[in-house]
């Protein structure tokens, strides 16, 4: 047996060298710097290319998304069908004389909807549905306070905010289910049905003020009273600290009362009181569900 | 909030798994290298025909096998390693001790038939993991089996 033997062999021969922690870490980073360029790709490439799908196909899209949603029901609360229903004429042309004052494309048709009733908020979603809460309604007594509100919301719509909101938004959503292998799309289902509340940056919110406010100085000849919702939602956030339905889609009440108090004529003007159809609506309503 | 206590249970799991798969380790490779020292008398060869000096002995087949599995933590390593590609430095020493103990539980089994030799030693391994799940996933868990397999020679009992 001496041409035969097994030789000792280095214990570590099979075996790299490697410290596992600092390997984690090292490739973690990694992954998290890939995926973060991955995603803001994706996010500002879908937002850059959201406008430009053409705003016909936002109305279809929007059918089924507005189908689904609680939001636009009737509140059992209120009985006032019958007003509701005058009410939302009135505001659906002043919404129209906006629009025209606003200069909107033709196709961009806008519809007004009453939602909800505890919270003071206005949004405006896909297809050119613009909804305003009764509580809302219910704390403004001018026509100029509202047709702010409107004209702001319609200014979204006109610069395709909510689609560019929903489009970044979907888009990642759909590459991380993709990622995790979540096929089912539940991240992506539930930012659809969150899209009723979607968010706008600051600049979206100050670029639809001004246009608003030039909206309103083209319809009325000056933006007076534009602030009065702005005034109400300020002082009502004094009282109660928490308001995270408003606050959440309309960030910075104060700096943006500011734009608008500087955009006011220095002469007094007459504000217009409401429409008789909504103060009907109003006073149909019962008195105390606002601050339930 | 459920993916940050996903994230939550994956890091945990990685802590733990890793302090547990290093002692385990470290345990595993101190037994190894003593049975390796204990059995270095019994020789190991690939080669086919023994030599003359065998000639009078008598032969069986002896086999080792172990199904050696990896931690969580280095699975998770390997993993996010395979994203980017290169050596899976996690998953050698896996694959290193299974090799090992393998051949130690063949060496185990001729001596206790009083060999000398393994000849003609050959080593195979196969995955059990990649088994399709009931949702039509792959399973997540990585295990290997290692089987080596030779011809001890040994002298008979009986014989003079």
């Amino acid at each position: 047996m001496t041409e035969y033997s097994n030789p000792e062999v280095p214990h570590e021969v099979n075996v790299g060298k490697s410290r596992p922690i600092l390997d984690f870490l090292r490739l973690l980073s990694g992954l998290c710097l890939v995926l973060a360029a991955v995603v803001s790709l994706v996010y500002f490439g879908a937002r850059f290319f959201a406008p430009k799908i053409p705003f016909r196909y936002e109305g279809a899209f929007n059918e089924s998304l507005l189908k689904g949603s609680h939001l636009f029901g009737k509140h059992p609360a209120f009985l006032c069908a019958a007003e509701e229903k005058i009410a939302l004429q009135t505001l659906q042309s002043m919404a129209e004389g906006l629009s025209v004052a606003m200069d909107l494309p033709e196709e961009m048709n806008i519809h007004v909807r009453f939602f909800g009733g505890r919270d003071p908020n206005a949004f405006a979603t896909l297809g050119g549905n613009v909804a305003i809460s009764r509580a809302l309604l219910k704390n403004i007594h001018t026509e100029n306070g509202l047709a702010m509100v409107l004209a702001h919301e319609i200014a979204h719509i006109r610069h395709r905010d909510p689609i560019v909101s929903l489009g970044g938004g979907a888009a990642v959503a759909l590459l991380l289910s993709a990622f995790t292998g979540n096929a089912d799309g539940g991240l992506l289902a539930a930012w659809v049905a969150d899209s009723t509340r979607m968010s706008f940056s600051r600049a979206q919110e100050d670029k639809a003020d001004s246009a608003a406010l030039a909206a309103l100085k083209t319809y009325y000849g000056y933006s007076n009273g534009a602030d009065e919702f702005f005034v109400y939602i300020i002082k009502k956030r004094s009282e109660t600290p928490s308001l995270p339905v408003f606050f959440g889609t309309h960030p910075m009440p104060e700096a943006r009362l500011q734009a608008i108090l500087s955009s006011f004529d220095s002469v007094s003007r007459p504000l217009k009181p409401l429409p008789d159809e909504l103060l009907r609506l109003k006073s149909c309503w019962p008195g105390t569900w606002t601050d339930d | 909030m459920e993916n940050i206590i996903a994230l939550a249970v994956v890091f945990l799991m990685s802590v733990v798994t890793y302090i547990c798969g290093t002692i385990g380790e470290k345990r595993h490779y101190r037994s190894i290298r003593e049975r390796e020292g204990r059995l270095k008398n019994i020789l190991v060869f690939n080669e086919k025909m023994p030599p003359a000096a065998y000639l009078k002995h008598e032969f069986t087949l002896v086999a080792g096998s172990v199904v050696m599995g990896s931690d969580y933590f280095r699975q998770v390593l390997a993993w996010l390693k395979k994203i980017f590609g290169g050596r899976l430095t996690s998953l050698e020493s896996v694959l290193d001790r299974g090799r090992r103990e393998a051949i130690l539980r063949m060496k185990e089994e001729a001596a206790r038939m009083g060999a000398k030799a393994v000849f003609n030693v050959r080593l195979e391994t196969s995955m059990l993991a990649g088994n399709q799940t009931t949702d039509g996933r792959q399973q997540k868990l990585f295990c290997a089996e290692f089987l080596a397999y030779g011809t001890a020679l040994y002298i008979p009992m009986n014989a003079s």
